[in-house]
């Protein structure tokens, strides 16, 4: 058995030994101690999930049930995953990058590295949140400090504004929840929520309900997310949706489906007409935008909306279908924001109207965007096809005029297809005529992305065997 | 017993007689400072070792050890501090500020409205010293604009007072029982003013940021952290311990001047340009949450207040302290905090992690005492106030973090001479942050 807390105490050590290398100036660069730190406890990972993990508890504050306590919730696992593996795969963007105040950065990344783990696998809901905020601070800073020089003071501020005020509603419902079962731990409160009477357990479902609109988000609390994304590094980028967007998922199905299944019921369809209302939404605001980036990240909350729409359907198909759908858009949308990075470092603009032939200049790079854009748009074979078969089988099951949400995979189709014509193909602007192919590295990174897509893509039972969830 | 209260008596009388034979015995201010030093050294390990006085007019109860034992740690870590700055400063100085933390120290045992008042004005006639000797360009007018009020303040009170024994006929606060409730009410409505003024508490908040300006930065820290909490303490004894009503009436109009001491206090700190003020106007802020704890009147609530003025007073003197480093290389204005780092790195993190505290960001204390706060207001049941509270804590947030993105984080060269004073001053921050971080387990509820 591997214990938990391996998977923080790894990350841990390296926020000292990059404070160490800064006090010491020794010869050893940021990148390698990050690097040689994620891939240790990449390892640890698997290596848990084989054998399995073994959690542990021990008091901090009594008085307030705050007590540090580790374990595996039923839906940690995919989670899990995409935490540990995004922040190594976005680290070769950071290190192109990353100029100033590097020491800072990566202590901030390693923050929120190990917030990340921290989070899905803490059981007591003080020390979620401490971990939940540290995110978000650190978030905060990586927009602030490393973002695009024009817009990075508003899209810090934007974000968080927006993402406090739902780790705020969050604490309420946390807090109502200690007032009314007298515990924090989350295993207590499953087995005494009937102890809640039933306005309260309203108010404490709105206010997760809030949380998980603002995190993933949906209309109408989105518009943080496409100015976080344009603000913030590559890096960041990749963190942003490969992590931080699931996080409201996450805390949706633990705390608002899983203990409050019933009222979740009698909520189901208005939810269920705002998911679809967001889908269509999301995908025609993408249709209209030049900057790729901020495409991305608009057809980021598409995804997640279906993954919301899919949640709310209240069934087994449909919540397997949520989680394989989460975990596979986090690579690919990894893969997309890289591949936006990529595309502003060696054309100097992510402008849909200044870009154009690059299937000749970077064929390599063109694999790639085109191999992305299939696995996105659910080719079978690759991750989302899974993910989205399920999502719609659940939906229908739920309520047939879910598959209105069909129509946004279709205008869907048409925004991405025709970013990869303006991309690819047509002529050749002149001011590219001289642009290189990007670097094996570049391409090694792109290629792990793609390994895991793959494998999630044939292998769908991987991520569905890891988790147990019960409605 | 040897108790804090009796040492810094003796400690008070005796720095006076030092002081007026200083000439003829050659004595030099140093050792004057040193031994003041040593009296607030040995309050605190009396405070610990002893606990309070038990006296006539003077009460320990349950929180009063812990919460005279904050107000001895902050006052040694202040005065350690404005030793460390200077060691010009007037002799009289020493007494003063030995006197305004015995004041600080006494107001939390009081049991008797007469002891209250003698001590809140042992507080007020040292603090005005404490304003006026330090130098500073407008001390005059933030040292008179003190007096004024203070002495309105106390006016008003002691009317109060006399109302409340027309009241009660008693002044003692456990044998107040059978009351005519019309003088007893107005007499209580009048102390409550009194010590408003005193905590900061909208509409009586006007004096604050004026003085804090006016006022050295480490001064500051004492008013903003020291003064304020004895004047909430005050405000905890006289409602949770001697008011024989507790009513709905009176729970709402005090959380009404709570959430409104919030809202504007947030309010006014959005749209400072001076970081002092910035930090004076959070201030405010933080007695109004601190004031919600007591509004409540119930356990729960008051042992959250309790753990929230010692959080917010924490942070409060960090701040402040760690700006007297930073006002010393004319940092004043939010534009200017780009210029933190190459000044002190240490002093950099204290007001960063304090700002962080303030603004309740975990793993800080600050958030385990905003978590206080909204426990039990959420155990009475007041949902849209605590939504109400998100809203307020999210502006200020706002303006928190304005402030901390100024910051720069570049590694240029430090560009102040770093001498000794300013690694003793360094250490102190240190102290506090490690305070902010390991306090939480003090939190009792």
């Amino acid at each position: 058995m591997i214990q938990l807390i391996g998977l923080l105490l790894l990350p841990a050590i390296g926020i000292l030994a990059l404070i160490l290398r800064a006090a010491t100036n020794a010869r050893i660069s940021e990148e390698k101690i990050v690097a040689s730190v994620a891939i240790a406890t990449a390892f640890l990972f698997f290596f848990g999930v084989i054998i399995g993990f073994n959690g542990i508890s021990f008091p901090i504050i009594p008085s307030i049930n705050f007590s540090f306590t580790l374990g595996l919730t039923g839906i940690s696992i995919p989670f899990l995953l995409l935490a540990v593996i995004m922040p190594a795969l976005g680290l070769w963007s950071a290190y192109k990058e990353i100029n100033k105040n590097k020491t800072l950065f990566y202590i901030l990344y390693m923050f929120s590295y190990l917030s990340m783990i921290a989070v899905f696998i803490s059981t007591n809901l003080i020390l979620f949140f401490i971990f939940w905020e540290t995110i978000l601070i650190s978030f905060f800073f990586i927009i602030m400090f490393w973002g695009e020089k024009e817009i990075r003071r508003k899209a810090s501020m934007k974000f968080l504004i927006f993402t406090q005020f739902g780790s705020l509603t969050l604490l309420g419902a946390f807090i109502l929840l200690f007032v009314y079962t007298g515990s924090f731990n989350i295993n207590v409160i499953a087995t005494s929520i009937q102890t809640i009477p039933s306005y309260v357990a309203y108010v404490i479902f709105f206010f997760v309900l809030i949380t998980a609109f603002i995190k993933m988000p949906i209309f109408p609390f989105h518009s943080w997310l496409p100015d976080a994304h344009v603000g913030a590094p590559t890096a960041g980028s990749v963190l942003l949706a490969g992590v931080l967007l699931k996080l409201g998922g996450y805390a949706l199905l633990l705390f608002g489906i899983m203990l409050f299944p019933t009222i979740a019921g009698s909520l189901q369809i208005p939810l269920i007409a705002i998911a679809v209302f967001t889908a269509i939404y999301s995908t025609l605001a993408a249709s209209a935008q030049k900057d790729f980036k901020r495409l991305v990240a608009y057809s980021s909350i598409f995804y997640m909306s279906l993954a919301f729409l899919v949640i709310m359907s209240l069934n087994y198909i449909g919540q397997n279908g949520a989680i394989v759908l989460i975990v596979s858009h986090g690579f690919i949308v990894g893969m997309l924001f890289v591949l936006a990075g990529l595309l502003k470092e060696k054309t100097g603009t992510r402008d849909l109207d200044k870009l154009g032939g690059l299937m000749l200049k970077m064929p390599l790079y063109a694999f790639f965007v085109i191999f992305g854009v299939l696995a996105t748009l659910g080719v079978p074979g690759l991750s989302n096809f899974p993910g989205e078969l399920l999502v719609f089988i659940g939906a229908y099951a739920a309520y047939p005029l879910a598959l209105l949400s069909l129509f946004a995979v279709l205008i869907a189709t048409n925004y991405y297809l025709s970013a990869v014509k303006r991309i690819l193909f047509v002529s050749v602007p002149k001011r590219l005529a001289k642009i290189k192919d990007i670097s094996p590295w570049d391409a090694m990174q792109l290629a792990m992305f793609s390994i895991f897509i793959v494998i999630i893509g044939i292998l769908p039972s991987v991520i569905v065997n890891s988790f147990n969830f019960v409605v | 017993m040897i108790n804090a209260e009796y040492v810094l008596f003796a400690g008070v009388l005796g720095l006076i007689a030092i002081d007026l034979l200083r000439r003829r015995l050659s004595v030099s201010k140093d050792i004057i400072h040193w031994i003041t030093l040593s009296i607030l050294i040995a309050a605190f390990a009396s405070e610990i070792l002893f606990g309070n006085l038990n006296v006539n007019f003077f009460a320990s109860i349950q929180y009063t050890q812990f919460i005279n034992g904050f107000i001895l740690f902050l006052s040694l870590i202040i005065y350690g501090f404005l030793f460390a700055d200077s060691k010009e400063f007037d002799t009289l100085i020493d007494a003063l500020f030995i006197f305004a933390v015995l004041g600080a120290t006494l107001v939390v045992l009081a049991s008797n409205f007469i002891s209250l008042i003698i001590s809140i004005e042992m507080i007020s006639i040292a603090s005005y010293g404490l304003v006026f000797f330090q130098k500073s360009n407008s001390r005059m007018e933030g040292a008179m604009k003190y007096v004024v009020v203070s002495f309105l303040s106390v006016i008003i009170m002691i009317f109060g007072v006399s109302l409340i024994f027309g009241g009660a006929g008693t002044l003692s606060f456990s044998s107040i029982s059978n009351v005519n409730y019309l003088p007893f009410i107005s007499g209580l409505a009048l102390v409550i003013v009194g010590l408003a003024f005193k905590s900061t508490i909208v509409p009586f908040h006007m004096w604050a940021p004026d003085v804090y300006e006016a006022s050295n930065s480490t001064i500051t820290a004492f008013l903003s952290s020291v003064s304020k909490a004895a004047g909430l303490v005050a405000m905890m004894r006289v409602f949770f311990f001697a008011l024989p009503v507790s009513s709905q009436f009176i729970e709402v109009i005090f959380v009404i001047l709570a959430v409104a001491t919030i809202f504007f206090a947030s309010f006014l700190a959005t749209v400072q340009d001076r970081i002092k003020r910035l930090l004076a106007y959070s201030s405010i802020a933080q007695a109004g949450f601190a004031f919600i704890g007591i509004a409540l009147l119930n356990y729960i609530a008051v042992s959250a207040a309790v753990f929230y003025i010692f959080t917010f007073a924490v942070a409060d003197a960090l701040v402040f302290l760690a700006y007297k480093i930073f006002e010393d290389n004319k940092i004043i204005y939010k534009n200017d905090a780009t210029r933190m780092f190459s000044t002190s790195k240490i002093a950099t993190a204290g007001l960063f992690l304090g700002i962080l505290s303030l603004a309740g960001v975990p793993p800080t204390i600050g958030f385990f005492g905003k978590l206080a706060i909204f426990v039990s207001l959420l155990s009475k049941g007041y949902i849209y106030l605590v939504l109400a509270l998100f809203v307020i804590i999210l502006f200020s947030t706002f303006y928190y973090l304005g402030l901390l993105r100024e910051m720069e984080f570049s590694s240029k060269k430090v560009a102040t001479k770093r001498n000794f004073k300013l690694k003793i001053k360094e250490a102190l921050i240190i102290i506090l942050i490690i305070t902010l971080f390991t306090g939480a387990a003090f939190a009792v509820f």
